[in-house]
């Protein structure tokens, strides 16, 4: 009677598996029903084998998995720290972007409104140096009278003074005789000259002007 | 040995010395200019009202206000010298009279021109604080009718200039200025 010897045995460790059959022995009985018994017996060896190497196998793939999983899970895991590192990265770039240009609107609105400030306090001052102009350049009487007219808007009265200054010199300003707007405006009409400038304008609180400083 | 003569002839002139420093010593050069230059420019702008005042296509309402504004130039009581080829007579008119003789005229286009304006005296200080001078000036005068009549003439004319120191209130508050009047303008010359 022949003993079929298998040897084998199982290791597990770590990761790592491995494993090696152990010996089954199997003992013969009669022929007949021993040949027939036999043939089970091998039968069910084979099987007992075959599924064992399944079982093995599959242990060692599902081990295999869990290892790589396992290292895959520690990938992941520097991967996602890794992206969560750029994300806010990206999002802090983002934040200081945002708020740069959040400050330069505020800048650029601040430029604006003071520049606008700036504007609206000289209008005046230019829209009456553009009617001086007007008036000593008219071509008749009455187109002077018409720009005179508009001029007289702009002030609180017709009498409104008009100082006139010929030196500045040392701290000490020198006027010519103090006349008023509307005498001033027909002096522009009747010698058609334009030779002062417009020094200082004074204000009331509805905006129309009480003074007017001009320099030769 | 100093006597009481001769102290008080050295105390005279030295108080005629300091009159003499202080005058002269009361405004700049930069600020006897701009009065100077002032002075100069109201003569232009008296030109340039008798010019309107003159023109026969100047509306009535427009020169009498002119009229207005060129007597303010004057000072009170001052004269205008009219001279003619025709009598070779010089009279002088009240400002305001001259004025209104010129208005009258006669003739349907007139053209009044003064050139050549120029300081013949500079503005000097007087004793009492006034600043006089004379500005000298030539006048072309040109008179038509539509009926043919003609007069030219040229006039020399010299303007006696005061400018004066005075004070006003301004929106309460005293400002002092120069004011620049024009004296009598007398008849120095004249030709065809």
């Amino acid at each position: 009677m022949q003993a079929t010897e298998m040897h084998g045995f199982c290791y597990f460790f770590g990761p790592f598996y491995a494993y090696k059959m152990g010996t089954i022995f199997l003992s013969t009985d009669t022929a007949g029903n021993h040949n027939h018994q036999n043939y089970m017996s091998k039968k069910m060896m084979r099987l007992f084998q075959n599924s064992s190497r399944l079982i093995i196998m599959t242990l060692i793939i599902g081990m295999m998995a869990v290892g790589s999983g396992c290292k895959s899970k520690k990938k992941a895991m520097a991967a996602a720290a890794a992206e969560k590192a750029r994300i806010e990265q990206e999002a802090e770039l983002r934040r200081q972007q945002e708020e740069d240009a959040r400050r330069e609107a505020e800048e650029r609105a601040r430029r604006e409104a003071e520049a606008k400030a700036r504007a609206e306090a000289a209008a005046p001052q230019k829209k009456l140096e553009q009617l001086f102009g007007q008036i000593a350049g008219a071509s008749d009487v009455a187109s002077a009278n018409r720009s005179i007219t508009e001029a007289l808007m702009l002030f609180a009265s017709d009498n409104t003074p008009v100082l006139i200054v010929i030196s500045d010199s040392g701290g000490i300003k020198d006027y010519d005789r103090p006349t008023t707007i509307k005498q001033y405006l027909e002096y522009l009409k009747d010698t058609k000259k334009n030779a002062n400038a417009i020094s200082n304008l004074q204000f009331d609180s509805s905006g129309k002007i009480t003074e007017v400083e001009l320099k030769k | 040995m100093i006597n009481n003569r001769s102290l008080l002839a050295l105390l005279f002139s030295l108080s005629a010395l300091g009159s003499v420093m202080a005058q002269s010593a009361e405004i700049s050069p930069e600020r006897k200019q701009a009065i100077d230059s002032l002075a100069l420019e109201k003569v232009r702008d008296l030109s340039k009202y008798i010019s309107i005042i003159g023109n026969k296509s100047t509306p009535f309402s427009e020169a009498t206000r002119v009229m207005d504004r060129a007597e303010e130039l004057f000072a009170p009581d001052s004269e205008m010298g009219v001279s003619s080829l025709n009598t070779k007579e010089v009279n002088y008119y009240k400002v305001r009279k001259y004025f209104e003789r010129l208005i009258a005229l006669n003739y349907d286009r007139v053209s009044i021109q003064w050139y050549d304006i120029h300081y013949i005296s500079d503005l000097e200080r007087q004793p009492d604080g006034r600043y006089v001078g004379v500005v000298t000036i030539y006048q072309r005068f040109e008179g038509e009718s539509d009926d043919g009549l003609k007069y030219r003439d040229t006039t020399k004319k010299d303007i006696t200039i005061y400018v004066e120191r005075k004070k006003t209130q301004i929106a309460g508050r005293v400002v002092e200025f120069w004011d620049v009047m024009v004296g009598d303008i007398r008849v120095t010359g004249a030709s065809a």
